[in-house]
C-alpha cells in the first residue's frame, strides 16, 4: 500500500535504559504506525506525518528519531561496484 | 607421486588434487641445534636415498641430480626435506618418529609459499585470495555464521550446491534471489568454495554458513530501515560476521552507531565498505556512512600494486583489501563476473574474518576487529587510506 500524504518512513532508536514495550506505547499514543521492533539493535521501524517529528524527537525514550533514506548502489554492469 | 624433483606446479596440481592445501604433501625435518651433520645424516639414512646440499659444494642444490633421493638435507640450517617414500615403514605417524630419533626436533607438513608482492593472480587462484595469504591458511570458517547484505545471492549457482545457506529478503515484493549480481559476487568472495569445479579459487570461507540478506533490491536500491531489519535478522541468527558492500555519502549516522555498537555486545563485527566516490590523486572523497561510524569496521580497496585504487574513499579506514578486478561468482547462466570496488574489498575481510573468529573462540566482536587489524600487512600509504593495511589471513 502505497504512504500516504505526507508520511515518512521513521526510525526510532531507543535510549538505553528505555524498552521496546514502552517504546511501542508511546508510539501508539503518538498515533505512528509501527512496522516493525527491531529487538536486537534497540530500533523501531515506523511511519508518521513528517510534522510530528519535532514531537517525537523530545521523548526521552528515544536517543534519536531519524527519516529513513535511500541507499543506492551502482547499477549492473557499471565498472565501479 | 610426490617426490623431490617435482616441480611446484605439479605439487600444486597434485595438492589440489588429492584436498590436502595448502600442504605439499611433503614433510619438512628439524634438528636440535648443534646436531652434527654426521648425526643428521645418520638419522636420515634409515629412510632411503638420501641427497645432501654439500654434493653440491657449496653451490645451488641441482635438483635434476638427485634421482630417487627420498630425503634432501641442508646442513647448514639443520633441516631436511621428506618425502612421502621416505616415511619408515611401521611408523605410524611423525610423531613417533619424533620421539624415536633424539637428534630431530620435529617434522611439520611443508607448506606452499607464494610470492606477497606485486600481488598477482595464479591460474589457481585470484590475486586477492593469493595476496591475502588465504591459500597458507588452515581455517574455513567452519562452525561461524557470516551474514552479506546485499542483493541477495543466486540460490541454484552450482558452486554453492550443499552449503548451508540461510535467507531472508527485506526487499517488500522481491525474493532472495539476485537479478543484480553485486550480493552473488560478494557472497562468492567471502564464502565461496576452496575449489570450484571451472574457475580458480576466488573464495574465503568456505565452509562458513552463509547468511544471504537481501536488503538492496535487484536493481540496487534500499532503504536505511530495510538494511537496520537485515541487521537485526544476523544478529537475532547468531552471525558473529556482517559484511555490508553498500553506503551512501551521508555524515555518520545515529541508528548506524547503535546498530554498530549493540552488535559487537552480541559478539558481532560489521564490516562495511568505505565508498567509491574518489578520484585519486585529484581528490579523496570521506568515508560514507555506514562505514564512517565509529563501530563499523571501515574497508578501503587496493589495486593489484598494493595501492589505494583510485575510487577508494579515505579517512576512517580500519583495513584495505583488495578491491580492483576482483574475479568471483555471479548469477547463473553468467557464473562468473569480474568487479571493482570497495564493495568488492569488503567481503575479503569478512571471509578472513570468518577464518580468524574459527581459529579462537575469543575472537568476536571488538576482539575480532583488533585481531583483524594486528595481522594486516602494513603498507606504505596513510592510515586514511589503508587502515592498518592489507587483511591477512589467520
Amino acid at each position: 500500500m502505497p504512504p500516504k500524504a505526507n508520511h515518512v518512513n521513521l526510525i526510532f532508536s531507543l535510549a538505553p535504559d528505555a524498552s521496546i514495550e514502552q517504546a511501542i506505547q508511546a508510539l501508539s499514543l503518538a498515533k505512528v504506525k509501527i512496522d516493525q521492533p527491531l529487538g536486537e539493535i534497540g530500533m523501531i521501524l515506523g511511519s508518521g506525518r513528517l510534522s510530528q517529528l519535532d514531537k517525537l524527537r523530545k521523548l526521552a525514550i528515544f536517543q534519536s528519531v531519524e527519516v529513513d533514506s535511500p541507499v543506492q548502489i551502482a547499477p549492473p554492469g557499471d565498472p565501479i561496484q | 607421486m610426490t617426490s623431490l624433483t617435482t616441480g611446484p606446479d605439479e605439487l600444486y596440481a597434485a595438492a589440489v588434487a588429492a584436498g590436502q592445501l595448502p600442504y605439499t604433501g611433503r614433510q619438512i625435518i628439524t634438528f636440535n641445534e648443534g646436531t652434527k651433520a654426521k648425526d643428521m645424516a645418520s638419522a636420515l639414512s634409515d629412510l632411503g636415498p638420501m641427497a645432501a646440499a654439500s654434493d653440491w659444494d657449496g653451490s645451488d642444490v641441482d635438483m635434476d641430480q638427485i634421482g630417487d633421493a627420498a630425503t634432501l638435507l641442508f646442513e647448514q640450517t639443520g633441516t631436511a626435506i621428506l618425502t612421502p617414500a621416505g616415511m619408515p615403514i611401521g611408523v605410524a605417524s611423525t610423531e613417533a618418529m619424533v620421539s624415536q630419533t633424539p637428534t630431530i626436533r620435529s617434522i611439520d607438513p611443508e607448506l606452499f609459499a607464494f610470492p606477497s608482492t606485486p600481488a598477482a593472480a595464479a591460474p589457481y587462484a585470484t590475486w586477492g585470495i593469493v595476496a591475502t595469504g588465504v591459500l597458507n591458511s588452515q581455517y574455513s570458517g567452519q562452525g561461524i555464521k557470516v551474514a552479506v547484505l546485499d542483493t541477495g545471492m543466486d540460490l541454484n549457482h552450482p558452486d554453492f550446491a550443499g552449503r548451508m545457506i540461510t535467507h531472508s529478503s527485506f526487499v517488500p515484493g522481491q525474493q532472495v534471489q539476485d537479478l543484480h549480481g553485486h550480493g552473488t559476487h560478494c557472497i562468492g568472495t567471502s564464502c565461496g568454495p576452496r575449489t570450484p569445479a571451472k574457475a580458480p579459487r576466488y573464495g574465503i570461507a568456505h565452509n562458513a554458513h552463509i547468511f544471504a540478506g537481501k536488503v538492496l533490491s535487484n536493481s540496487g536500491t534500499g532503504s536505511t530501515g530495510g538494511i537496520l531489519a537485515g541487521i537485526n535478522w544476523a544478529i537475532a541468527n547468531g552471525c558473529q560476521v556482517i559484511s555490508m558492500s553498500l553506503g551512501s555519502k551521508a555524515p555518520p549516522q545515529p541508528y548506524y552507531e547503535q546498530a554498530a555498537q549493540r552488535a559487537l555486545a552480541a559478539g558481532c563485527l560489521i564490516i562495511a565498505a568505505s565508498g567509491n566516490d574518489s578520484n585519486r590523486p585529484s581528490y579523496i572523497y570521506p568515508t560514507g556512512a555506514p562505514a564512517n561510524s565509529p563501530s563499523m569496521f571501515a574497508v578501503a580497496a587496493l589495486d593489484p600494486n598494493l595501492n589505494p585504487a583510485v575510487f577508494s574513499n579515505g579517512g576512517k579506514i580500519e583495513i584495505a583489501a583488495p578491491g580492483v578486478d576482483v574475479f568471483s561468482a555471479a548469477p547463473m547462466p553468467r557464473q562468473y563476473a569480474t568487479m571493482s570496488g570497495t564493495s568488492m574489498a569488503t567481503p575479503h575481510v569478512a571471509g578472513i574474518a570468518a577464518l580468524i573468529a574459527e581459529s579462537d573462540a575469543t575472537y568476536r566482536g571488538a576482539a575480532l576487529a583488533t585481531r583483524l587489524q594486528a595481522l594486516a600487512r602494513a603498507l606504505p600509504h596513510p592510515a586514511s587510506d589503508v587502515g592498518a593495511g592489507l587483511v591477512q589471513a589467520p
